[in-house]
């Protein structure tokens, strides 16, 4: 198997006053080329950390990240430049990941202007074609980030990172900062562009709507942890992992239906001091706070599964009849 | 570039301050220039027959001990000073800037280091560095001015850490990574640039403040030693001559004041410069336009609304409620002319993206709009209380009893020095007279009824304690202390994961059901408003456009609540669809217009749209009202259909 | 309806700050004591190397230049400076344990003679400063941001900025020049120099204290004006708590625990300034003693004021940590130091 990405026991710790914090903890996972994997999880579960650590930006301390077949997980803050042209990232907050100081336009080509040899002219018209591929018009290239509106400067951050033609871009919480009607704009552009450019999309999100809508695969992550990975139809159609059944739960819907999930019970538990065995079990709705003879949740670790359709990291997986 | 510097002048005068800092700057250059050549004889002229004299002919300001002519001695002096504090201003900017910089962008071991010993060194004052260094190297202008710079350094080094500690967290340092930016382009681009402006205004002062060491040095006179003279020696020889002529001794103190202030008037007007932002405004003419207050729309067809309204009381009334923010040019209308009743026991939702004013008209009710805000209303009625002529005790009793909040952010909505039991308890006490122990009774009570575990341990806690579900239930504890008949609650569940939303949504529905508590239930997001709210309120750009029923969701009328349906995401989305979207974006000219304010961006918008403003009338199904000209003129068969 | 959820889980996981706390006291003070011992050391050593880092000979330089080198050699015995440098650190260590600063060059007296005298002056002079800037700073700031608080009131915030950033600007000596023109020669009311009873301290007081003050109200107004927009005013508010509860229970603290840091450094800072004041009204201290030290070569004198003045800092440092911490149950300011 030789997609675009594959993560292997990927592990990210942060070094801590009392004690080190492990916010990925044994990640594997793997992209097609041209496709969307979707990554979910509450906060605190590490999802976002788990982008930045691909791309070197948090402290991996486990396991290998190859782009291509190519180990990038060390890679040399030279090589790293290299690789821009291949993966890139797009954050969540538009108004702090664009240069303040620095007019769109110059900041769209930057990357082509630290790669690519390319005259002041080139540079210009690249940067007027990227601005009107994401739906600005190229007279804007010489205003600055705080004259956009945060939608308009998403569509910035996203032209910055198509520079280079990436066959990789990590959406982390693109569009959790932004309202309705411009989130539904923002994910119809990336829906063309993927299809017009190819470009493989990791996407980040706590919104499991938005990561359903999007993706051609999809990732649920708890405490650090990968529970379920599944193609998005399957696990939305027959979620195995009870975690995953409980998000699909709490999503509120327009159209109300009847609820047949109880709400999961109280609150995420500490990052830093993660519960023993499976680390959903404290709140597992059909887990050993519930059933009795299921104590070993608290003791083992589930091991990823796979399957023909996917992997589950449960003890008990729900069977297609909702029941386990 | 040349943008930069077509701005550049108009930035710095943009400053109220900056002609005072042009003209200070100009005046003590050419002084400093010019004065020991005009001035230099009449300075050292000792004439002891003239000693302690008053303002004279001779000597405009007097003489000193030695009855030297004061004016031109300080006149003389300038150039000394501002060569001295520049020196040492230097020395400082050398140290201080780099070490900082490094500190902040070093790893995190090293930033701690180099914080715990800047912070150390910065505690030290300047002055005593600058005496301990001259007792080394001996009285005089070398000793001071290294003194002085290194006395002043730390200034510099916290602030350019801070700086750059700060900037190194943020997103578009990671982004410029991912990009690929060189190492130096990122100091240079990113770093630098970014930092410039609050540097430079540190720089300003920190020159002040070598300034006024200097003198200071000069004064105790281990500074500058005869024949030369600064300020501050000027001074010292003036206030001997203190009892007799006081100007010998304020006129130099004057002069070292003036140039302080230039030094700092100049920094900052040199950070202006830079700042993009100001740099454009100042060099654009027309700003935003106003928003002129919609006054001739306000009492929208009262009658038709009441009798839109069935016969349940209503908690609350608002009719014409208008707020404004800002001032003059600025002035922005948030809300413009709402009509609504909150009945009894009713979850009622509102919706509406960022400026659509939902949350300003729930504030305008509590009474919690910000100082900036001005409000208009024809009646604010709480529990047959108008809001809006009562007076501030009975506005506050009726509020304090029957109106609580849960806002959006459960982590900063508590006060972080203050435990949980006070806080709970603080209102019930200060307004019910209730006893301390009664009142904790209650509080505990409260937060089994939201379903917090171990209540009594959580009363004494403080809110860092607690996770941010746990707040939001101590939030909701706190709303239901004074048994309120209406809780607004402002977005409570958008801070926090779907989960723990749904659980506070539960809470919210139970407390409704349990205890008929009216929840006035403001979001962005209508699935969540679908889902738990009797009625739903839609608001664009300060108007409501559409009331109506939850059953009535599936076949809004408004265009833009269509739109708006249209563009959530939920389960029961289409994947293979692309989505609805609005074109355009909502700004600040369309509320201006005449017309309905989605007329510019509504794809169904007539002439009439553009030019007159539809009133919210009576649909067909009990409570709906639209605001839209496309509905309400369309033939009674039509709509009825 | 659902029923209500418990959230149970949480429970363990709330329970680790309370336990922690007492353990993050110490700490705190442990890091603390380690920072007030670093102060010191650095100050130990600044000290003693100072006699060394003067050019030449620094007991000839005091001595003068017409002394026979048997002199010489003898003054250099005496202060043990024909040792290797680091029993004269130990030497040098050991006096101070027992309060020997050594013997003035200039004079031949015993400077802890001089230290002891001078010190309760000084320290006198400062906390009568301290106390001024802390009460002057806290009412303007905060009177002043509660009323330009949210934009309110421009007029009022401009004339509040030029007000104090004027007094900021003013030189404490210029300030203290002012003072004595005005309330000694010109009313008669206190005198113009000399420690005689407590009116002589009300100008050096005040001279001393009214820059930073000011500087620092600039600072507690600004600080009030954002706390005033927190939202856990906004929730205070919306329980329509009396106005002066507001500010007593729920902004006065914040405030506090906001601009305390800065107070800290301006406290300090104000030791540093007592040295010119105490010249300007002759004020019989520490800062009136280094002076005339510094010129005449009086090394030992030097080291033991500079010595003196940098532990009264260290000490005001740590008094205001202690309140920081104090009044902050989530002591943050715990990492930075």
């Amino acid at each position: 198997m030789s997609g675009l990405l594959t993560v292997d026991g990927l592990r990210v710790t942060y070094p801590g006053g009392e004690r080190p914090l492990h916010a990925v903890d044994g990640v594997s996972l793997h992209i097609e080329a041209g496709t969307t994997l979707g990554l979910v999880g509450e906060s605190g579960s590490g999802k976002s950390t788990l982008g930045r650590g691909i791309l070197g930006l948090a402290p991996v301390t486990a396991g290998t990240v190859r782009l291509n077949g190519k180990d990038i997980t060390h890679a040399t803050a030279k090589a790293r430049r290299d690789l821009c042209s291949q993966i890139q990232m797009v954050f969540q907050d538009p108004y702090a990941s664009l240069n303040p100081r620095m007019p769109v336009g110059k900041a769209i080509v930057e990357p082509m202007a630290e790669h690519l040899s390319l005259s002041n002219r080139e540079l210009r018209l690249e940067s007027g074609r990227l601005l009107e591929l994401v739906g600005l018009s190229a007279s804007d290239a010489n205003r600055y980030p705080f004259q956009f509106s945060g939608g308009q400067r998403q569509r910035i951050a996203i032209a910055r990172a198509l520079a280079l033609k990436p066959s990789l871009i990590i959406a982390d919480e693109i569009t959790s900062a932004l309202d309705v009607s411009v989130q539904a704009a923002i994910l119809n552009l990336l829906r063309e562009l993927q299809r017009e450019t190819g470009v493989a999309f990791l996407f980040i999100s706590h919104n499991l709507a938005v990561v359903r809508y999007l993706s051609d695969r999809i990732a649920v992550m708890n405490l650090g942890k990968i529970v379920e990975e599944a193609d998005a139809g399957r696990l939305f159609s027959e979620p195995r992992h009870p975690y995953t059944s409980v998000l699909i739960g709490a999503v509120p819907r327009v159209h109300q239906r009847e609820d047949a999930l109880r709400p999961l019970q109280g609150d995420v538990p500490d990052p830093l001091h993660p519960p023993a065995g499976c680390r959903f079990h404290t709140r597992c709705p059909v887990g050993p706070a519930v059933r009795s003879d299921r104590g070993s949740c608290a003791v083992d670790q589930p091991l990823g599964e796979s399957g023909p359709d996917g992997t589950v990291a449960c003890h008990f997986p729900l069977t297609s009849s909702g029941r386990s | 570039m040349r943008r930069r510097l077509r701005g550049l002048p108009a930035a710095v005068l943009s400053s109220p301050t900056a002609p005072l800092a042009l003209l200070l700057v100009a005046a003590f250059v050419v002084i400093g220039v010019i004065g020991p050549g005009v001035w230099g004889d009449a300075a050292v002229k000792v004439r002891p027959d003239l000693a302690y004299q008053g303002p004279s002919a001779r000597a405009l300001l007097g003489t000193d001990s030695l009855g030297r002519d004061v004016l031109a001695r300080t006149l003389a002096a300038t150039r000394l000073s501002l060569l001295l504090a520049i020196a040492a201003t230097c020395v400082a900017t050398v140290i201080g800037v780099p070490a900082g910089v490094l500190a902040g962008l070093a790893g995190p071991r090293v930033r701690r280091w180099t914080a715990r010993g800047v912070g150390l060194a910065l505690a030290v004052p300047g002055i005593l560095v600058a005496l301990f260094l001259i007792a080394v190297t001996g009285p005089g202008n070398l000793g001071m001015v290294l003194g002085v710079g290194i006395g002043i350094s730390p200034l510099f080094a916290r602030a350019a850490q801070t700086l750059a500690t700060s900037i190194a967290e943020l997103d578009y340092m990671a982004a410029a990574k991912v990009i690929g930016v060189s190492r130096r382009r990122l100091l240079t681009r990113y770093v630098l640039l970014n930092t410039a402006e609050p540097l430079i205004l540190q720089i300003g002062v920190g020159a002040n403040l070598s300034l006024v060491a200097v003198a200071a040095l000069s004064y105790l006179g281990v500074g500058v030693q005869a024949p030369d003279y600064d300020w501050g020696a000027v001074l010292h020889s003036g206030l001997e001559a203190l009892y007799t002529s006081p100007l010998a001794a304020i006129t130099p103190g004057a002069a070292i004041t003036l140039a302080g202030v230039m030094f700092s008037l100049l920094g900052e007007a040199i950070a202006r410069s830079l700042n993009p932002a100001l740099r454009i405004a100042a060099g654009r003419k027309e700003r935003t336009p106003r928003g002129t207050p919609a006054n001739d729309d306000a009492p929208t067809a009262e009658k038709s609304v009441e009798a839109a309204m069935d016969n349940a009381p209503a908690v609350a009334r608002i009719r014409g409620l208008q707020v404004e923010f800002g001032h003059g040019r600025s002035t922005v209308a948030a809300v413009r002319g709402v009509d609504l009743d909150i009945r009894a026991g009713e979850v009622l939702g509102v919706v509406g993206e960022s400026g659509s004013g939902k949350s300003v008209t729930a504030l305008a009710l509590a009474g919690l709009l910000p100082p900036s805000a001005r409000m208009r209303a024809a009646t604010l009625e709480f529990q047959g209380v108008d809001l809006a002529t009562a007076g501030r005790r009975a506005r506050r009793a009726a509020l304090a009893n029957r109106l609580s909040v849960v806002f959006q952010d459960p982590m900063s909505s508590l006060n972080p020095l203050i435990r949980i039991g006070r806080q709970l308890t603080e209102r019930v006490r200060v307004h019910d007279g209730l006893d301390r122990a009664s009142a904790l009774g209650r509080a505990e009570e409260r937060l089994t009824t939201v379903g917090l575990s171990a209540p009594k341990r959580r009363l004494r806690q403080y809110p860092h304690e607690l996770s941010g579900g746990m707040r939001q239930r101590a939030m909701i504890a706190m709303a239901l202390m004074s048994d309120p008949a209406l809780i607004i609650a402002d977005e409570p569940t958008t801070a926090l994961d779907v989960t723990i939303q749904r659980q506070i949504l539960d809470v919210l529905l139970e407390v409704n059901d349990r205890s008929g508590t009216a929840v006035l239930f403001i979001s962005h997001d209508l699935a969540v408003v679908g889902e738990i709210c009797d009625r739903i309120v839609v608001m664009y750009l300060g108007r409501i456009v559409e009331v109506l029923d939850r059953a009535m969701l599936d076949s809004p009328s408004h265009p833009y609540t269509r739109a708006l349906l249209g563009a959530v995401i939920d389960l029961d989305t289409d994947p293979a669809s692309p989505l609805t979207t609005i074109s355009g974006q909502a700004g600040p000219s369309d509320s201006a217009s005449a017309g309905c304010p989605f007329a510019p961006r509504c794809p169904e918008a007539m002439e009439r749209c553009r030019t007159e403003m539809p009133g919210l009338e009576p649909e067909a199904g009990v409570g709906h009202m639209v605001a839209c000209w496309a509905r309400t003129t369309a033939p009674i068969a039509e709509r009825v259909g | 309806m659902t029923s209500t959820t418990i959230d149970t889980a949480a429970g363990t996981e709330a329970d680790a700050p309370a336990a922690a706390r007492s353990g993050r006291w110490r700490a705190f003070v442990l890091r603390r004591l380690a920072t007030i011992a670093g102060g010191l050391v650095f100050l130990l050593v600044i000290t003693f190397l100072m006699i060394h880092l003067v050019p030449g000979d620094p007991v000839r330089a005091s001595l003068g230049l017409n002394v026979s080198p048997e002199v010489v050699a003898a003054r250099r015995a005496q202060l043990h400076l024909d040792r290797p440098l680091w029993v004269q650190f130990w030497y040098y260590v050991r006096d101070l344990a027992h309060f020997k600063f050594g013997t003035s060059i200039q004079t031949g007296e015993p400077v802890d003679q001089l230290i002891r005298n001078r010190l309760t002056a000084t320290v006198q002079l400062a906390v009568a400063a301290m106390a001024l800037v802390l009460v002057i700073s806290l009412l303007l700031g905060m009177c002043f941001g509660w009323l330009t608080a949210g934009g309110r009131r421009r007029r009022t915030e401009l004339g509040f900025n030029l007000v104090s950033g004027t007094v900021t600007a003013v030189p404490d000596f210029l300030t203290g020049t002012l003072l004595v023109v005005v309330f000694a020669l010109g009313t008669h009311w206190f005198p113009a120099s000399g420690r005689q009873g407590p009116q002589s301290m009300v100008l050096p007081a005040l001279a001393l204290a009214l820059p930073p003050a000011f500087f620092l109200a600039r600072v507690v107004r600004i600080e009030t004006v954002k706390v005033l927009e927190q939202d856990y005013i906004r929730t205070a508010k919306a329980n329509q708590l009396p106005t002066v509860r507001l500010f007593v229970r729920h902004v006065a603290p914040n405030v506090l625990a906001q601009s305390l840091t800065v107070a800290g450094l301006a406290l300090g800072g104000l030791v540093g300034g007592s040295v010119v004041i105490e010249n300007i009204f002759a004020w019989p201290g520490i800062g009136t003693a280094i002076v005339p030290a510094i010129t005449g070569h009086d090394y030992p004198v030097v080291q033991a004021c500079i010595l003196v003045l940098g532990l009264i800092i260290l000490l005001v440092n740590a008094l205001v940590d202690v309140v920081l911490v104090a009044l902050n149950p989530r002591m943050t300011a715990l990492k930075e130091y």
